[in-house]
């Protein structure tokens, strides 16, 4: 039996986003200073002062509107690594669930409610 | 003399570390995960785990872009939890073996490996979401973690996980000292974290791995990145290092014994959680 018979179907994911050379590329500035998120400091001038903190961060103009418009789903299409995305998320007080909601244009219910019912039927369900 | 005892696959979500901290154990909807947890910790106990070398992968939280290793081995006497952006978690470092590690790394890279060594490194969600579940502080086991990289292009192909992996189980019994040994590998199962299928979970997928995983490796050491992400989302990817503990353990001559096996799916990520043994 061939691999792809023993692998099973493929799943239809929409808007698959693969990692490549080119995105790795263009997101480092960007995933560099998301990660900076780790430490205390950078986290309350991203919240009590984000122009200040964007000013020496060495970010484009481009970079910059992402983050004034916390457009989560621009900088992971910009090349930012998820991970790095989830601390930004983590400074400004955004789950993991409100960070899907967003990018589907949901509010964070309906997502939960969306993924239960997907989830319907399924045997962990108690 | 090296013994490899088994292998252990586990996710390691961060949802699981917030869970634990939350103390969610009893909860209805946690409980039987964290339950099935137990075998496994009575096993490495019972067994007399003194080392378990975890394949993992760290967040950007110790390792950065900046300076980013394909395979990194952490060998220092001890490894600090990682601040992942909230402060450390309450747990004491953790221990490593150190001179089994050097004994690692000299194989592998006299095997064509060629290893980042590591004499400090700092353990995020990668290895500190699973540790907890099997054993208690103060750690019985020691801890030789070896990151992947499974968050940037280029990212090594399942087959070289597979490959490594076979290489550790080597020099794990090439080891001339006393030691009881389990491969560990965490990460997975299928997720999808971006775009209009956030939230996407394969159970059908994440059950045909563990499957296969026991049963036909190969197959999977065969497959491309882009065969686990269009099955499992691009971040299911991760699934590959799981090949690793299993290669280490296709390097035992005896059939494996399981010692359990439990799967969940109920939001965002398949959670999953493998233990075999290779010899008492």
């Amino acid at each position: 039996m061939d691999k792809d018979t023993l692998l099973g179907p493929a799943a239809p994911i929409r808007g698959l986003c693969r990692m490549t050379t080119e995105r790795a590329q263009r997101g480092y500035p960007l995933t560099r200073f998301l990660c900076s998120m780790r430490h205390a400091r950078q986290r309350e001038a991203l919240v009590n002062d984000l122009e200040g903190c964007l000013r020496d961060s060495g970010l484009s103009e481009l970079e910059k509107n992402m983050l004034r418009r916390r457009d989560f789903v621009a900088m992971l299409d910009h090349g930012a690594a998820t991970v790095a995305v989830a601390k930004v998320c983590r400074a400004w007080g955004v789950t993991l669930v409100e960070l899907g909601a967003l990018g589907r244009g949901q509010s964070a219910q309906d997502f939960i409610t969306e993924r239960k019912r997907a989830n319907l039927g399924q045997p962990w369900e108690f | 003399m090296g013994i490899l005892i088994g292998g252990i696959g586990s996710s390691h979500a961060p949802s699981i570390a917030h869970a634990w901290d939350q103390g969610h154990q009893q909860r209805p909807e946690w409980k039987p995960f964290f339950d099935a947890y137990g075998p496994v910790k009575q096993w490495l106990a019972d067994q007399r785990v003194d080392t378990v070398v975890m394949f993992y992968n760290d967040h950007l939280n110790h390792f950065q872009f900046g300076n980013y290793p394909t395979f990194a081995m952490g060998i220092a006497e001890t490894m600090p939890v990682c601040d992942e952006g909230d402060g450390p978690r309450d747990f004491p470092p953790v221990p490593g073996n150190v001179a089994l590690g050097w004994h690692l790394a000299s194989s592998l890279v006299a095997d064509e490996f060629d290893l980042t060594i590591c004499q400090e490194i700092a353990l995020d969600h990668g290895v500190m979401s699973v540790l907890p579940l099997l054993a208690s502080p103060p750690w019985p086991f020691k801890v030789i973690p070896i990151n992947v990289n499974v968050l940037r292009e280029p990212m090594p192909t399942p087959q070289r996980c597979w490959r490594i992996g076979q290489a550790v189980g080597r020099a794990i019994q090439s080891y001339d000292k006393d030691a009881r040994v389990v491969v560990a590998a965490t990460g997975g199962l299928s997720h999808q974290l971006h775009g209009p299928d956030f939230g996407f979970v394969n159970p059908e997928w994440d059950n045909r791995f563990l499957d296969l995983l026991v049963e036909q490796p190969e197959v999977l050491a065969r497959a491309s990145h882009a065969d686990y992400m269009q099955r499992g989302g691009a971040e299911g990817v991760e699934m590959m290092m799981w090949l690793a503990m299993r290669g280490a353990l296709s390097t035992q001559a005896r059939p494996l014994k399981p010692i359990q096996r439990f799967y969940w799916g109920p939001m965002l990520t398949g959670y999953g959680l493998l233990a075999l043994q290779a010899q008492a």
